[in-house]
């Protein structure tokens, strides 16, 4: 049964996964390699910049893979009206499982392409002596991150259904307004403290807030 | 008549009221700058008035703090009302932990040092709009030793607060040391010890100096650590902290004056020329960074205390006005310099953290989230 899952997702996803896997692969290689044309020198400062700016495409492609694979199958099923779920002889929450399982097993392909390519750039890059590549300690957190936005976006899209994105944007405007008020009234931030919640050990997001350095001391 | 022309009067009078400022007459250049003169001179005579009234002010006797905690020698002063609801239990609390820490590091020392010189925690100001809850500040600083205060906002926390008393326990201990040492510290010394935080930032600002000597005394050349420390005579310190790379990328950041067409040339012969001596000569206009920032330096001075154990501060303040900054280390630490810069770079190396790669625990704990969030999906049919 999961096999037969696994199988329908990636027929879905292939084209995607393919866009993914040739940019976890390509980005990190190419990130160090064309970094002198953009002003980043090899001085240790430079490769630390350069690093910063690799984290946020790490972020990001995690932010990207994460939420697509999650909401992905959902669209599929939901085009559907969920006939092709209810005629399977296994439960609904059987079958979301298999569903989520599914899409995290699909997370692995990108995160390979991404070790791949991390290795690749941490060979063609003469770093200084103080300075380290960590191809397996970033694809360990891209995965285990990517695997977070999916399991937040597929939580989000399996319990609000078709209303999943208008939820989202109700919860983002209600943080927004919350704060605006809070601010206004001088009261002390209550979005702030969320966010230290969330993004602090052992919240969710803490991860978030780690060094997404591909090159770093 | 007469009321007609009163009318017309006062119609002219409304119009010339209401009508658009006519422009200056031109003025010539010297009658200009006498003009800006004579209200630079009249801004400064206002200036000084409102100093006057201000310093008038604060030379008024201030209302007693009826209230107040202590912890050993240290002695808060203030109003409960003003702390906000909690407020003297967090003081307390504060500092009492700012305290243990003070003596932690100062020894028996930090009596002597403290005592007779209450903190004063003082609402500073309160503001409020009309939509608003009223806010306080708190101004905390010693009732006769005022270069130094902080600000907090009320109500009183325990860790904040604890930060704050640290930090005036550390600029009293800094009052009165020797110049050399305080002008190396960064005008403030750490009374309370090291937190592991503040040793994993010295590994990774020895890591990522832009200064090579730094780095090289990262990878192992001890005598490169006291000169990255400023410990010893540089002489010119921008051909010997730094090589000609470590130049050219100082440079490569620091954007010139783009009204100073001589610092412009400089600078583009320095990056794209890869002219050492125009990198040289472009800094020699600007402050020469330090290797390791102040708070690395700051490390190592609590580590000096740590290792010369309670009597550490003691012997420091005993050391005679004028000694240089690494004898009163090794008199602070009771064992020479290059050894307690040895022992200072191991303990740095050895808080060298792996930032990218998660803990297991740290894996665990997301697949938990993970796991907790597929189960979550999994509550609702559609």
């Amino acid at each position: 049964m999961f096999r037969q899952t696994l199988f329908t997702q990636w027929k879905w996803a292939r084209l995607e996964l393919v866009f993914y896997v040739l940019t976890a692969f390509g980005v990190p290689a190419i990130l160090i390699n064309v970094r002198p044309y953009f002003g980043y020198d090899s001085s240790v400062t430079g490769w630390m910049e350069v690093s910063k700016l690799g984290a946020l495409f790490f972020i990001s492609l995690a932010f990207v893979c994460g939420t697509s694979l999650a909401a992905g199958p959902w669209g599929k099923d939901n085009s559907g009206r969920h006939i092709y779920a209810m005629s399977l002889p296994v439960a609904w929450p059987t079958f979301v499982r298999l569903r989520f399982l599914a899409g995290a097993t699909l997370l692995a392909v990108p995160a390979v392409a991404l070790f791949l390519g991390s290795l690749v750039a941490a060979a063609s890059a003469n770093l200084p002596a103080t300075l380290h590549a960590y191809p397996a300690g970033i694809t360990l957190r891209w995965y285990l991150s990517a695997l977070l936005f999916y399991g937040l976006a597929f939580a989000l899209q399996y319990l609000a259904g078709r209303s999943a994105a208008k939820v989202a944007v109700i919860i983002m405007f209600a943080v927004g307004a919350v704060e605006i008020a809070a601010q206004l009234v001088g009261f002390h931030s209550p979005t702030a403290a969320l966010w230290m919640l969330l993004t602090s050990w052992p919240g969710p997001l803490d991860t978030l807030t780690a060094r997404w350095m591909l090159i770093d001391v | 008549m007469r009321p007609r022309i009163g009318r017309l009067f006062a119609a002219v009078a409304v119009v010339v009221a209401c009508a658009w400022p006519l422009a200056a007459r031109a003025q010539n250049a010297s009658a200009q700058v006498a003009d800006l003169e004579a209200r630079l001179r009249s801004t400064d005579i206002a200036l000084r008035e409102a100093r006057r009234k201000v310093d008038s002010v604060r030379a008024l006797p201030r209302p007693n703090l009826p209230d107040s905690v202590v912890a050993g020698a240290l002695v808060v002063r203030f109003t409960t009302d003003a702390l906000g609801p909690g407020g003297a239990a967090a003081l307390q609390r504060a500092a009492n932990l700012s305290w243990t820490d003070a003596r932690t590091v100062l020894g028996a020392s930090a009596d002597s040092l403290v005592r007779g010189h209450p903190i004063d925690v003082r609402a500073e100001y309160a503001y409020a709009n009309w939509w608003q809850q009223r806010q306080v500040w708190l101004s905390f600083q010693f009732a006769d030793y005022r270069p130094r205060y902080n600000s907090l906002r009320a109500p009183v926390r325990e860790t904040p607060a604890r930060d704050v008393l640290s930090d005036l326990i550390g600029a009293l201990a800094t009052n009165g040391e020797s110049p050399k040492l305080v002008l190396w510290l960064g005008a403030w010394m750490p009374a309370r010890p090291t937190a592991p935080q503040a040793w994993e930032d010295v590994a990774v600002d020895l890591a990522t100096s832009p200064s090579t000597i730094a780095r090289a005394c990262h990878v192992g050349a001890l005598a490169q650590c006291e000169a990255a420390l400023g410990l010893t005579d540089a002489g010119d310190e921008l051909l010997s902290w730094y090589d000609a790379d470590d130049r050219r990328a100082i440079v490569l950041r620091a954007p010139p004056n783009p009204t100073a067409d001589e610092q412009v040339t400089l600078h583009k012969q320095c990056v794209k020329q890869r002219s050492d001596a125009s990198c040289i000569a472009f800094l020699r206009t600007r402050t020469v960074p330090r290797p390791l920032n102040i708070d690395s330096r700051r490390t190592l001075f609590a580590y000096a205390l740590e290792r010369g154990g309670p009597n550490a501060y003691a012997r420091l303040r005993a050391a005679q006005a004028g000694t240089p900054v690494r004898a009163l280390l090794a008199a602070a630490s009771g064992i020479d310099t290059p050894t307690l810069v040895r022992d200072w770079r191991a303990h740095a190396l050895a808080a060298s953290p792996d930032l990218v790669t998660p803990s297991v625990l740290q894996a665990g704990v997301m697949l938990g989230w993970i796991a907790l969030l597929g189960v979550a999906a999994t509550r609702r049919r559609p």
